[in-house]
């Protein structure tokens, strides 16, 4: 018997010793030159990339174009671009790995920053890409796609378009309405008080059967309502993501002014009824102003296009150019120092200050499970050229990255607007961490609570969160649950 | 007991294997050393001949996987891969997978090796006292034979392990892990004890929503089965009644409502109760604005749940109905004619007579429902799919249950916890294991087989 497990034993630690030599570990630190290794040389020749579209892009058109003229411009080298086909919320981590994911995708920063932590995207060769050449870019937009792997600044991204919030409405339903800076823009848009009093009065007069509402947006938008906070002193990050500053300054009057816009809205403002429903609310006339990001631009204009052809009964040339002229983009009202929607404004300059909002970067990012880098290169250079920013920014009514893009003839007529509050500072870029996904939820949930409390509980004021005590336990309320969640993460 | 007969008890099948080797033919004894060499000593070459290859295919796949996948399931990989640098790495979950299949492969080595000594020395008994002994052809025969079920399930067994046993396993050693979305290949997965299970009830956060979704979910559980269930009985009832005219035409109305997919139905009732539904619109048509009601928002307690039983009753009645009703049709009237001539009403022939009959014959389908509402996935997911009030719950809303949950942590929003979720689905599975035992066990269906037949 002895002898019989001696044998096994020594069979199976010979085994063992066997299959033990293997590859060792590599280690040590790398140069910018070995990490962008998988770009240098020539492209891959007859490959086809797969690439990863927003939606929007796609639908209307300017996707087809876009490969078309890339495939176009290196049919020498045989390489083409086609649709991913995949849902833009594919997810590259879960995905990337298994093989399934796309060549190129287009992503928010946040997004792509948060596949750059785990290694999921590739950094990119900045000299080689037409994007980031000096003074193309604004320190704020590239700095979204920056983080620091390998020990050195890496860009992970190519910024396309910018992201935040902009007002929407139509030139003729505010006709009427008196401009008495001449900015082209009616003083009821100009301050959230104005606004505030305009849609108090646009509601009374409709009847409850076909209500009108002369403001709406979704208040349990984190993205669409975290401005509101940030505009009084709140912060999302400080040094560390372990210092959130939801209730830092006074942000409670960014509550004080979501409470007050809920209760010229009603119950749907909890949800996300009146993103949806915007565009065709704005068309027919139910709602008068709304604010959303630019991208969803051409949404508007198309449900704007589409009534005046089956209810106006224009032909579609003159629907299409009604409809242009009609729609108007601004930028967000002034808020009021006291958070107090209902006070009247006397003093625009020392009463309100303009609002600061969130925002984001829209780009391009290479999968670093693709086979092919180098072609994935070319697109994504091709794909954030100066012409081809501007045939998107004209085309999908998105504010260009570029900075030369966006001051561009060919671009829609908001985008220096929006680029020049990048400049201010009056957008605060969506920071570039996974972190910051633990902070949406959790502030999704608060905002909603607030909008609840007002259109459902307190039947159009605030019932739980009445006073500024609440507000700001609510607030400190929402950090600790944040930091519980990080904590667990 | 003493832990002296503890200790003799543990000992004896030591002491049994001790008796064998001192008692066992010289053939059991060559079959120990290497498998096959017993048969081959008791004239079975051909036999022996497939023991031995198969040893030596057990251990080229030791040496070259076996070991390393052995080993794998232990590390769980010792090397991080980096895709951007093109370093592979370790792949934690696939070494996961393949360590697991290493134990499934030695445990049946174990088993071929038991059989193989078993059979050495049984043969060699045979042939000891005289007895024939099949020959290779003769074994082969009797596995077309007489052992012919072996043959015939050995496939439906390698396919139960491989689809139903590893995944389980797999599952339950996750949740041993640290694996999510965060810490997911190319990053390690590492081993963390029962780290899962504490942060489940020690963080406040966790422990909080465990206890609130528990809560409900047993009420939910209770609720749904009894509405569903008695719901489908009172409709059977009635429409079986003799005064009820054109039963064919009534009966088709629940199987119309049965024929449609249940999550289309519940995304009709998702508009019909949402804020801009046909019943607030009623609502506030007749009350005014002050009326509307936010029926599944996201701080919708009572109200959201209210609507989910409602819904779920609505889903779920026209197949309970549709058992009663077959059950129904067995009862014998001779006890409902006896029961008249006692003077009995209506109500205690429906307490004595129907109901224990009923009952007794749909106890085992009334546990299944009740473990399939307990996870009854479908209701909060397609009535308030993606609502999560973070500043009660973490990752779940008040009409979530343990199910939903543990989808949320597994596969909702942006970040994924596996290991958590598993933890969930291992807690999941000891209370539904633990009731339909119990609930079986006490059951008339158990109890009383032998009262209906």
């Amino acid at each position: 018997m002895k002898r019989l497990i001696a044998v096994i034993l020594a069979t199976v630690m010979s085994a063992t010793l066997f299959v033990a030599c293997g590859e060792t570990e590599s280690g040590g630190s790398y140069t910018y030159e070995q990490i962008m290794a998988k770009f240098e040389g020539e492209p891959e020749q007859n490959v086809t990339i797969k690439v990863l579209e927003n939606d929007i892009a796609v639908d209307e058109g300017y996707f087809d174009d876009l490969i078309e003229a890339f495939n176009a411009e290196y049919a020498e080298y045989g390489i083409k671009a086609e649709d991913a086909n995949m849902s833009q919320y594919t997810d590259l981590e879960k995905n990337g790995p298994l093989g399934y994911g796309p060549d190129v995708l287009y992503d928010a920063n946040d997004k792509i920053m948060r596949y750059a932590e785990n290694g999921h995207v590739l950094p990119l060769p900045t000299e080689k890409l037409d994007v980031y050449k000096e003074g193309n870019l604004e320190q704020a937009v590239s700095d979204t796609y920056k983080m620091n792997k390998y020990g050195m600044d890496l860009q992970f991204g190519v910024p396309i378009n910018v992201q935040t919030l902009v007002m929407y409405y139509l030139e003729d339903t505010f006709a009427g309405e008196a401009d008495a800076d001449g900015n082209g823009t009616p003083d009821v848009l100009e301050t959230y008080n104005a606004l505030y009093a305009y849609s108090k009065e646009v509601r009374k007069e409709s009847t409850n059967d076909n209500p009108v509402f002369g403001y709406v947006q979704s208040l349990n938008n984190e993205y669409f309502n975290f401005g509101y906070l940030l505009s009084y002193g709140a912060y999302i990050f400080g040094e560390t993501t372990s210092d959130i500053g939801l209730a830092a300054g006074e942000s409670y009057k960014g509550l004080q002014v979501m409470q007050d816009l809920a209760s010229i809205m009603d119950s749907d403002a909890s949800d996300d009824s009146y993103t949806v429903q915007a565009y065709n609310g704005l068309a027919s006339g139910k709602y008068r102003a709304t604010i959303t990001t630019p991208d969803v631009y051409v949404k508007f204009y198309n449900s704007l296009v589409d009534k005046y052809v089956k209810t106006d009964k224009m032909t579609q040339e003159a629907a299409e150019a009604k409809a242009a002229e009609n729609l108007k983009v601004s930028d967000v009202p002034r808020l009021p120092k006291s958070g107090d929607l209902t006070e009247t404004i006397t003093d625009v300059s020392s009463q309100t200050f303009a609002t600061t909002m969130m925002g984001g970067i829209n780009g391009y990012a290479i999968s670093s499970y693709t086979k092919y880098p180098k072609a994935c290169l070319l697109f994504v250079d091709f794909a954030s050229r100066y012409e081809q920013v501007v045939a998107r920014a004209s085309k999908l009514g998105v504010v260009p990255a570029r900075k030369d893009a966006a001051e561009a003839e060919g671009t829609n007529a908001y985008s220096e607007m929006v680029y020049k509050r990048v400049e201010e500072g009056r957008v605060v870029m969506m920071p570039s961490v996974r972190d910051l996904s633990y902070v949406w939820s959790s502030v999704g949930s608060m905002f909603a609570l607030v909008a609840d409390d007002v259109t459902v509980k307190g039947g159009g004021a605030p019932k739980e969160y009445a006073t500024v005590d609440s507000l700001k336990a609510l607030l400190t309320k929402a950090v600790d649950d944040i930091k519980k969640v990080m904590q667990i993460s | 007991m003493s832990g002296e007969k503890l200790l003799h008890r543990a000992a004896e099948p030591f002491r049994k294997l001790d008796r064998f080797l001192k008692t066992c033919t010289s053939s059991a004894k060559c079959s120990m050393f290497l498998m096959g060499l017993g048969q081959i000593r008791n004239k079975q070459v051909g036999k022996g001949i497939l023991l031995i290859l198969a040893e030596i295919a057990f251990f080229v796949y030791y040496a070259l996987i076996g070991v390393t996948d052995f080993i794998g399931l232990f590390t769980l990989g010792t090397k991080a891969g980096d895709p951007i640098l093109g370093i592979t790495g370790d792949n934690s979950i696939t070494m996961l997978i393949r360590g697991v299949i290493s134990v499934v492969v030695t445990m049946f080595l174990v088993f071929v090796y038991y059989q193989n000594v078993r059979d050495a020395e049984n043969v060699a008994l045979r042939r000891g006292e005289g007895k024939p002994v099949n020959g290779f052809k003769q074994s082969l025969g009797t596995l077309l034979d007489e052992k012919f079920y072996m043959v015939t399930l050995a496939l439906p067994v390698v396919g139960v392990i491989m689809f139903n046993v590893l995944p389980i396993v797999f599952t339950i050693l996750t949740a041993f892990t640290n694996y999510s979305s965060e810490i997911a290949p190319p990053k390690l997965v590492d081993w963390i004890g029962f780290g899962n299970f504490i942060t489940l009830f020690t963080v406040t956060s966790y422990i909080s929503t465990i206890g609130k979704i528990f809560y409900w979910n047993i009420i939910w559980a209770v609720l749904a089965t009894f509405l569903s269930y008695f719901g489908g009985l009172c409709l059977a009832l009635l429409i079986n009644k003799n005064c009820v005219k054109g039963r064919a035409f009534w009966r088709a109305f629940p199987i119309l409502a049965y024929a449609v997919p249940g999550f289309i139905t519940m995304i009709g009732f998702r508009y019909m109760f949402s804020g801009m539904g046909p019943i607030n619109w009623l609502f506030v048509k007749i009350w005014g604005e002050a009326a509307r009601v936010d029926f599944l928002g996201i701080n919708s307690v009572w109200a959201a749940r209210i609507v989910c039983l409602l819904v779920n009753t609505w889903v779920t009645i026209p197949a309970s109905m549709l058992l009663s009703t077959s059950v129904l049709s067995n009862m014998n009237k001779d006890m409902y004619e006896a029961a008249d001539l006692d003077g009995a009403s209506s109500m205690q022939q429906f307490i004595y007579l129907t109901l224990p009959f009923v009952f007794f014959a749909t106890t085992p389908i009334l546990i299944t429902q009740f473990i399939g509402n307990f996870n009854n996935f479908g209701i909060s997911f397609f009535l308030r799919g993606g609502l999560m009030n973070m500043s009660e719950y973490f990752n779940a809303n008040s009409t979530d249950l343990l199910i939903n949950w543990l989808y949320n942590l597994a596969l909702g929003g942006s970040n994924n916890y596996y290991g958590l979720a598993s933890a969930v689905s291992i807690l999941i599975f000891i209370l539904t294991g633990t009731f339909s035992l119990l609930a079986y066990v006490t059951s008339p269906s158990y109890k009383k087989e032998d009262t209906y037949k």
